[in-house]
């Protein structure tokens, strides 16, 4: 089999959560520029998932009047929403960069005008709220699951949060090996 | 001079919720038409808009889900399903997880039912949010029903 079609034919029909590129290597006897190929192309993917999932979600919520919930629920502010997609960019962009692999989250729209970023997997949970207003802090909570002494919960000032959520998600990725 | 309306109800203190009991909730469309499972409650559905106020729920002691169903502005499973969370869970997870969360039986005029989890403002939102979701269930014949539009 030429590795051209090995190559398309394995892209095709996997695209784990998660890589194992050792077992990934001998078991499909890839080289090293045949592999680079297939990182990048799957990182290309989640980048183009993510910028589907962001685009769609924050559309539907860009678009919810005030009362969408039929008890006074305020219509999202721009500012919250592109705090929320810029945060949720630079997550995903820099654990990608480190080449760990975590899905895009689920955008999730609060009734008070926040928005929840939500990574539910099997292995981790990651729940960070961006509130309504500037001068609230962020309320993060992270569970690595079955591990509940390296969960984290935190308050803190936006600006913090994406160093804050890198580290933990490095840590956590780095507990799994 | 205006006429100063007392609830007629008396406020009943937290011990005389059971661990049987439950509280309901509404839950509108808005929140749960986006959700990959209707039976997977995601922790948006626990929130409020006024934190020093709490969560307004109905005690089970003085409702049934229909009567909450009935109180809201669409009362119709299409629009709004109803979520019951067991006192006992309830009173559990804020133990084992140091929530400052409280159930407070606030009854109002027209409903002696009327409750509120108070707490929110005195912790970390996304994990009480988070853990609370996962005790969270749709009450038996009240489970919305998801209509594409």
């Amino acid at each position: 089999m030429s590795e051209e079609k090995l190559l398309r034919e394995k892209r095709d029909w996997v695209i784990p959560q998660t890589y194992d590129w050792k077992e990934i290597i001998s078991k499909f006897q890839l080289n090293f520029e045949v592999l680079r190929y297939i990182k990048t192309s799957i990182k290309s993917d989640n980048q183009n998932n993510l910028e589907d999932i962001l685009n769609e979600s924050m559309n539907y919520i860009r678009k919810l009047p005030q009362g969408w919930d039929d008890d006074n629920a305020p219509k999202f502010k721009e500012e919250t929403i592109r705090r929320t997609s810029e945060l949720v960019k630079e997550i995903c962009h820099q654990i990608w960069e480190a080449e760990i692999e975590i899905p895009p989250p689920k955008i999730q729209h609060v009734a008070d005008g926040s928005i929840d970023i939500n990574w539910e997997s099997d292995k981790f949970e990651l729940l960070i709220n961006i509130p309504d207003d500037i001068d609230k802090s962020v309320n993060f909570f992270g569970e690595y699951l079955g591990h509940p002494e390296d969960d984290i919960a935190n308050r803190m000032n936006y600006v913090l949060v994406l160093e804050m959520i890198i580290s933990w998600l490095k840590n956590i990725h780095a507990l799994m090996r | 001079m205006a006429k100063k309306y007392s609830c007629p109800y008396e406020i009943e203190s937290e011990e005389n919720f059971l661990p049987s009991h439950f509280l309901y909730r509404g839950v509108p469309r808005g929140l749960w038409e986006r959700w990959d499972d209707l039976d997977d409650f995601q922790p948006n559905f626990f929130t409020t808009k006024d934190v020093s106020q709490g969560m307004s729920v109905d005690w089970s002691k003085y409702a049934n889900p229909g009567e909450t169903l009935q109180r809201l502005r669409k009362p119709r499973l299409t629009e709004n399903g109803i979520s019951q969370l067991n006192v006992g869970k309830l009173r559990s997870c804020i133990q084992i997880n140091n929530f400052l969360l409280e159930i407070k039986h606030t009854p109002e005029s027209d409903n002696q039912a009327h409750s509120d989890i108070k707490g929110f403002n005195r912790g970390n939102t996304a994990e009480i949010r988070r853990k609370v979701s996962k005790i969270a269930r749709w009450t038996p014949g009240f489970k919305p029903i998801l209509i594409i539009r």
